[in-house]
């Protein structure tokens, strides 16, 4: 363990930790849902830890939980993403509000 | 030659994911790079995917790799199901339970790597150790948690707290980032603890914004505190600033400006009038109803907007503006309120019922700007406020148009001719 590095990591979690706020705050009111679909698939970027867990195959309650972690961020980033995208699609006819005889 | 290879690969990845993370969601935040935006972000997944590959990471043996597909083809083949098959609602179904997935998902790595408390079989440098590796654990459980609880309670939660899910959503996404930053702080993964950062606090950001939007704090519209006084006659009142109404005018053909009494109060005349001349500019319609009962005396609303020398040929009596309105895109709502309630027309207990009405809520979308949902002189509450097209924009009349002026150059500085 090296000191120098860890507080590197930490400084790097703080400043993505700030970028974060900055980047979503005064977003208008119609992207928020899709946002919260996006940022709610991304958070599954744990799936790298989960599948060094899962591929170390130490004994089965570790394996059977990284191997659950897997399948479970798989399926938050890869559901996650297709639900922000139709949702995006929905916006294209223009803004928000109930369409009334179509474009 | 692996070895420098992946010592090479592994810090070029992780900053490419990291920049992917953070434009991907810069994007999404305008509606016209929203879909580029995330592009980006699930190219950021991908990128950190394979910078796990050449990390150099080494399995235990062939039966564990074939579980990391097992565990990888499960989860693609169930995010698909869920992904083309759910509602895009976001409050219903199954969508709040994915955003307690992340959170679930780095839990489960969290107890796993507390169960042993022997090295990552990943070649890092940073992984914290002993106590703080612990507590970084410890804290990535109890956030997965909350997310857990936060997905759930939005899934299933009582319709009485249906303007809440979307808080609750967002709520569940931050406890998902703070789970994956821990993880990967305890593991020493810089993609993995910058990404969970991001998360942790755009997820909580959104939840105070979306909270906002309804005059509330993040935990009141989950958890159901007190309503804030004032909006108590109202539910389902959406509100947004001047951008989301930049962003529809930009587009919109047809626009009804509907001025009031509050038009008058904040002298914001020349400001409307100003936001008319641009969005004629760009090819728009843009004409003034205006409602005989309109400001202090008849003729108030003609004398302020010849003033701001507004074309009378823009002008519209009642009758005729409802007749634009009816395929107007847009219907701007200057601090008027009484002339365009709906009760006029359909509420013979109201005490404004029978007075002629600009019929605002024919329009594709409708914007309200007020300071407050205060009732006008008739004291009357407004239903046209509650319609599912209405969008509040709180504040004063006068530099809330000026802001969508500005908002409206700032977004195409270059297209004023149309």
């Amino acid at each position: 363990m090296d000191t120098g590095f860890i507080l590197w990591t930490v400084m790097m979690f703080l400043l993505a930790a700030f970028v974060g706020h900055h980047v979503i705050h005064g977003v208008p009111t119609l992207l928020h849902t899709p946002l919260m679909s996006a940022t709610n698939a991304i958070s599954a970027i744990s799936v790298v830890g989960a599948i060094v867990v899962a591929g170390s195959h130490y004994e089965s309650v570790r394996t059977v939980l990284g191997v659950t972690a897997v399948a479970a961020a798989m399926c938050n980033v890869v559901g996650g993403f297709l639900i922000t995208e139709r949702m995006l699609k929905m916006f294209k006819g223009g803004g928000p509000g109930p369409k009334k005889g179509g474009r | 030659m692996m070895a420098s290879l992946a010592a090479f690969a592994i810090p070029v990845l992780s900053i490419i994911s990291a920049l992917f993370f953070i434009m991907g969601l810069k994007l999404m935040g305008r509606l016209r790079s929203a879909a580029r935006g995330n592009i980006l972000l699930g190219l950021g997944v991908a990128v950190a995917l394979v910078g796990l590959a050449v990390s150099g990471v080494h399995f235990g043996s062939q039966l564990g790799t074939n579980l990391v597909w097992v565990g990888v083809g499960a989860g693609v083949v169930l995010g698909l199901l869920i992904g083309l098959g759910s509602k895009v609602e976001i409050g219903a179904g199954v969508g709040p339970l994915l955003a307690s997935t992340g959170g679930i998902a780095a839990a489960a790595v969290a107890i796993a790597a507390f169960l042993h408390d022997e090295a990552w079989p990943w070649p890092s440098t940073f992984a914290l150790q002993g106590g703080p590796r612990g507590a970084a654990l410890g804290l990535a459980v109890v956030a997965g948690a909350a997310a857990l609880m936060l997905g759930s309670f939005a899934s299933v939660g009582p319709p009485a707290h249906g303007s809440g899910q979307p808080a609750a959503v967002a709520l569940a996404a931050s406890a998902s980032g703070w789970a994956a930053a821990m993880v990967g702080l305890a593991m020493g993964s810089p993609i993995v603890a910058t990404v969970g950062g991001l998360v942790a606090t755009a997820g909580w950001t959104l939840a105070v914004m979306v909270a906002a939007a309804l005059g509330r704090k993040p935990f009141d519209v989950v958890f159901g505190g007190d309503r804030r006084g004032g909006i108590d006659d109202y539910s389902n009142v959406k509100a947004c600033g001047p951008e989301e109404a930049a962003m529809v005018l930009e587009t919109a053909r047809k626009v009804v400006m509907i001025p009031g009494y509050g038009m008058a109060v904040a002298q914001a005349q020349h400001a409307l009038a100003d936001l008319a001349k641009m969005l004629a500019l760009r090819g728009a319609t843009v004409v003034y109803a205006i409602h005989p009962s309109a400001g202090l005396i008849p003729g108030h609303m003609n004398i302020l907007l010849d003033e701001a020398k507004v074309p009378a040929g823009q002008l519209m009596e009642w009758e005729a503006a409802n007749v634009e309105l009816a395929d107007a895109d847009v219907a701007l709502v200057v601090g008027a309120n009484d002339v365009v309630n709906p009760a006029t027309q359909n509420d013979s207990h109201s005490a404004v019922y029978g007075m002629p009405l600009v019929d605002a809520g024919l329009a594709r979308t409708v914007f309200v700007i007020k300071r407050s949902l205060r009732p006008g002189a008739a004291g009357v509450k407004n239903a046209l406020f509650e319609l599912p097209q209405t969008n509040m924009i709180f504040g004063d009349s006068k530099k809330v148009l000026q802001a969508i002026g500005s908002e409206l150059k700032v977004q195409t500085p270059r297209s004023a001719a149309a």
